[in-house]
C-alpha cells in the first residue's frame, strides 16, 4: 500500500468542512440564544418621555445590543465546549494532528462568528417590526436610525471582532482545563484573584481590560487591538493543544 | 522500511508501568495478531502506534517517524476500536462520505458494499447502534480506509459468530487484493488464526514472544499420562504449563524439540501427544508468572475456612 | 479438502499434501503452472505466507519448479517423486504404526499379513 503525503493545509480544509457538517448544534443555541436576546430587547434599551398638553411622545430605542451582548456569551461558551474531550475525540475519527485540529477549529469559530454577527445585526431589523406590531401605542412611527451600508458594514466587523475575541478566551480557557483538570478550580480564582491583585486606583483590572477594548475611538486601532488578543489568546491555546493526548 | 518499529519502549499510568521496555518491530505487509491477557499493554501500545498517546522514554517508529502529533503517521494510519467517536449529528452514509474525504486510499465503493451486506441503513445514527453492530460499523470505516497501517482494537466486540466470520473473511479478502500492514489485537485468537501472519504476545507491558503463526503453533506439544510416567521426560525440559488432573493424571506443555526416539518411548510409556493451539499456548505462557495460582485456588482456598 | 485446523499437522503441510494429490490425480499437470499463494489463501481462508510456506516446500523437493516472477511450476517428473516419497514415508510410517498397535493387541507377524491381504482383497477384488 503506497503512503500518502499530506499537507496540513489540505487536512485543515477538509477538517472545516467536516466541522461545518457536523456540529450543527452551535446553530441551534445561536437561533435560541438570539432570539432570547431579541426578547429581553423588546423592553427597550433606552427611552425619554416627554408629555405636552394634549399628546404624549415616547421615544424608544431598540437596538441590538442585548443581542450582541448575548451572541458575546454564546461566542465564549461555543470555543469552551469545543475544546471538550467528545469534540476533541471527534477530530481524532479521521486523519489530523493537534495543530491542524487547532487551526480548523480556530477558522471555523471565525466562520461561526462572522454568520452569528450578521445575524445580530440582523436582528436588529426583526426587533424593530416586532416592537413596532406588538408594543402598545397609539400612533407609533418607525425610525431606523442613520444606518448607511458603511455604518452597518462597521458595526458587524465591529461586532464579529469582539465575539471572535471572546471564542479565543473560551477557547484558551476550555484547553487549559482539559490540559489539567485542577484548573476547573484553579482557573476561577486566578482570575478573580489578579482582579483585586492587579486593581490600580478605582478601577479594577478587568474594568481597565474592557475600557482598553471598547471605549477605543479609532476603528482601526480597535480592530488591531482585539485581533492582537484573539492571536494571543489562541496561540496559547494552541501551544497547550500540542502537548495534550487524545484517547487515553 | 519497517512499518512498526518500537525500542524499549515505556509508557507509565499513575506510577503503574503499562508498557515496560518493550522492543519489536513489524515488516510492511503483514497481519499481525496481538495478543495477550487484560491489562498486558495491547491498547496503550496500539495508541501510542496511532498518535494519540505519547511514549514516555524509548523510540517508536511508524514507517520511519515518531507517531505522537504526526500528520503523516496520521494519514497513514487508522485506528478501530469500540470507542470510536464519531459526531452525534452525523447520519451513517455523512460518515462514509467523511472518510472518503479524508483518507487517499479510501474504497467507497467497498465501504457502501458492505454497509449493504451488513444490512445497515443510511439514516442510521452511530450512537444508536446495538454494541455488535457498533463494531460492524467501524470495521467497515477501518476496511474501507485502506490505510497502510491498519489497527484494530479489539474489533469484534459483540458481534455474533456469523459476523465475525465475515470479518475475518473480508480481511483476508481486501488484504489479499491490497496488501498493507494489519495490527489487530483479540480475544478470540483460535477464531482467526490462521489468518495471521505473526502473534505478538505483551505480558504486563514486555514482550512475550514474536514469531510467526506457523512456529507458534508448532512450538509446543501437549503431554498428558501418569504422573510417574511423564516425570522423568519433564526432567530438564522447558516446560511451559503443568496442570495435575484427576488422581495421577497430567497435562503438560512443553516445547516441541522432541526428536522421533523420544516421541516413540513416549508412546511407548503410554503417554499421549496432542498439539497445543496458539491461543491456548498464549494463555498458559502468561498464566504462570502471576504467582496467583489459579482460580481454582481461590475456591479452595475459601473451602478451608 | 477441509483444513484439519486443530491437527498435528500444520497447516502449510496439509496445504503441500493437497497440492500433491491435485498433481497425482492429473488435476495438475507437468508443465503446469498451480496455484498461486493468494489463490490458495483466498481458497483456503489463510494467510498467504502460510500458503507460500507450503509452496516452498514442494519447491524445495523439486515437486514444483520456479519461474521468476510468472510462479510455481509442476516438474515434469513430479508424479513419479510424490508417489516415491509416499511410498517412503507414508507408508512407511503408517505400517510402523500397524505393526506397533498390532504389538499391543499381542498379534503376530502371521496375523497381521493376513489382515493386509483380506483388507487387499476387499479393495482390489
Amino acid at each position: 500500500m503506497s503512503l500518502n503525503e499530506v499537507q496540513t493545509a489540505e487536512i485543515v480544509k477538509r477538517q472545516i468542512g467536516y466541522k461545518w457538517r457536523a456540529y450543527t448544534g452551535v446553530f441551534t443555541s445561536l437561533v435560541i440564544i438570539q432570539l432570547l436576546g431579541v426578547l429581553f430587547s423588546l423592553n427597550g434599551t433606552g427611552s425619554m418621555n416627554s408629555g405636552r398638553t394634549g399628546y404624549d411622545i415616547s421615544i424608544s430605542y431598540f437596538t441590538a445590543d442585548i443581542v450582541i451582548g448575548f451572541t458575546i456569551f454564546w461566542g465564549f461558551i461555543t470555543a469552551f465546549l469545543l475544546t471538550t474531550k467528545a469534540y476533541r475525540e471527534d477530530d481524532f475519527a479521521f486523519i489530523t494532528n493537534r495543530k491542524s485540529s487547532t487551526f480548523s477549529t480556530i477558522i471555523y469559530l471565525f466562520l461561526l462568528c462572522s454568520i452569528a454577527s450578521i445575524t445580530a445585526l440582523l436582528s436588529s431589523f426583526l426587533l424593530k417590526v416586532v416592537a413596532f406590531i406588538f408594543l402598545p401605542g397609539e400612533e407609533k412611527l418607525l425610525l431606523s436610525g442613520a444606518e448607511s451600508p458603511g455604518v452597518w458594514f462597521s458595526g458587524m466587523l465591529a461586532t464579529l471582532l469582539l465575539v471572535f475575541m471572546f471564542s479565543s478566551m473560551g477557547y484558551l480557557a476550555g484547553m487549559i482545563i482539559q490540559w489539567n483538570k485542577m484548573f476547573v478550580i484553579l482557573l476561577p480564582i486566578l482570575l478573580f484573584g489578579s482582579m483585586f491583585l492587579f486593581s490600580k486606583g478605582d478601577y479594577p483590572i478587568q474594568v481597565q481590560f474592557f475600557k482598553f477594548i471598547f471605549e477605543e475611538s479609532s476603528f482601526l486601532i480597535f480592530t488591531l487591538k482585539t485581533i492582537a488578543f484573539s492571536a494571543i489568546f489562541y496561540s496559547l491555546a494552541t501551544l497547550i493543544s500540542n502537548h495534550l493526548e487524545v484517547r487515553q | 522500511m519497517k512499518a512498526i518499529k518500537c525500542e524499549a519502549l515505556t509508557k507509565t499510568y499513575y506510577r503503574k508501568k503499562a508498557l515496560n521496555d518493550l522492543t519489536f518491530s513489524v515488516e510492511e505487509n503483514k497481519i499481525v495478531g496481538l495478543v495477550g491477557r487484560n491489562g498486558a499493554g495491547k491498547t496503550t501500545l496500539m495508541k501510542i502506534l496511532s498518535g494519540f498517546s505519547k511514549a514516555k522514554t524509548g523510540v517508536v517508529e511508524v514507517y520511519g517517524r515518531r507517531p505522537f502529533n504526526n500528520l503523516f503517521v496520521s494519514a497513514n494510519t487508522i485506528y478501530i476500536d469500540d470507542q470510536m467517536n464519531f459526531p452525534t449529528t452525523l447520519m451513517l452514509n455523512e460518515i462514509l462520505e467523511e472518510g472518503r474525504r479524508f483518507y487517499h486510499n479510501w474504497d467507497h465503493d467497498l465501504a457502501l458494499r458492505l454497509f449493504e451486506y451488513f444490512g445497515f441503513h443510511r439514516k442510521q445514527h452511530h450512537n444508536e447502534l446495538s454494541k455488535g453492530k457498533e463494531s460492524t460499523f467501524n470495521m467497515i470505516v477501518g476496511l474501507a480506509s485502506r490505510s497502510p497501517l491498519t489497527i484494530f482494537d479489539e474489533p469484534t466486540t459483540g458481534m455474533d459468530a456469523a459476523v465475525r466470520k465475515d470479518f475475518y473473511r473480508a480481511l483476508l479478502k481486501d488484504y489479499l487484493a491490497h496488501p498493507r500492514t494489519i495490527l489487530l489485537s483479540t480475544h478470540h485468537l483460535e477464531e482467526m488464526e490462521d489468518v495471521l501472519e505473526e502473534v505478538v504476545l505483551l505480558h504486563e507491558g514486555s514482550l512475550h514472544l514474536h514469531m510467526s503463526m506457523d512456529d507458534l503453533k508448532e512450538y509446543s506439544v501437549g503431554l498428558s499420562g501418569k504422573i510417574s510416567e511423564m516425570e522423568p521426560f519433564l526432567q530438564g525440559r522447558d516446560v511451559l504449563y503443568k496442570q495435575n488432573r484427576a488422581v495421577d493424571d497430567c497435562y503438560a506443555v512443553i516445547r516441541n524439540d522432541l526428536t522421533g526416539g523420544e516421541y516413540r518411548q513416549m508412546q511407548q510409556a503410554g503417554i499421549i501427544t496432542s498439539p497445543v493451539s496458539a491461543s491456548d499456548l498464549c494463555v498458559y505462557m502468561t498464566s504462570e508468572t502471576s504467582g496467583k495460582g489459579s482460580v481454582d485456588d481461590v475456591f479452595e482456598r475459601s473451602a478451608d475456612r | 479438502m477441509i483444513l484439519d485446523t486443530d491437527g498435528m499437522k500444520p497447516i502449510y503441510v496439509q496445504i503441500a499434501e493437497w497440492l500433491e494429490s491435485e498433481i497425482l490425480h492429473g488435476n495438475f499437470k507437468a508443465d503446469e503452472k498451480v496455484y498461486s499463494q493468494y489463490k490458495l489463501s483466498d481458497l483456503y481462508n489463510i494467510n498467504p505466507a502460510t500458503a507460500a510456506k507450503g509452496l516452498t516446500k514442494l519447491a524445495e523437493e523439486g515437486i514444483l519448479y520456479d519461474k521468476r516472477g510468472i510462479g510455481k511450476f509442476v516438474s515434469p517428473h513430479a508424479k513419479q517423486m510424490i508417489m516415491d516419497k509416499r511410498k517412503n514415508q507414508t507408508l512407511k510410517t503408517l505400517i510402523e504404526d500397524l505393526v506397533r498397535e498390532a504389538g499391543y493387541l499381542e498379534l503376530s507377524e502371521e496375523d497381521v499379513i493376513r489382515l493386509v491381504r483380506e483388507a487387499w482383497k476387499g479393495e482390489k477384488g
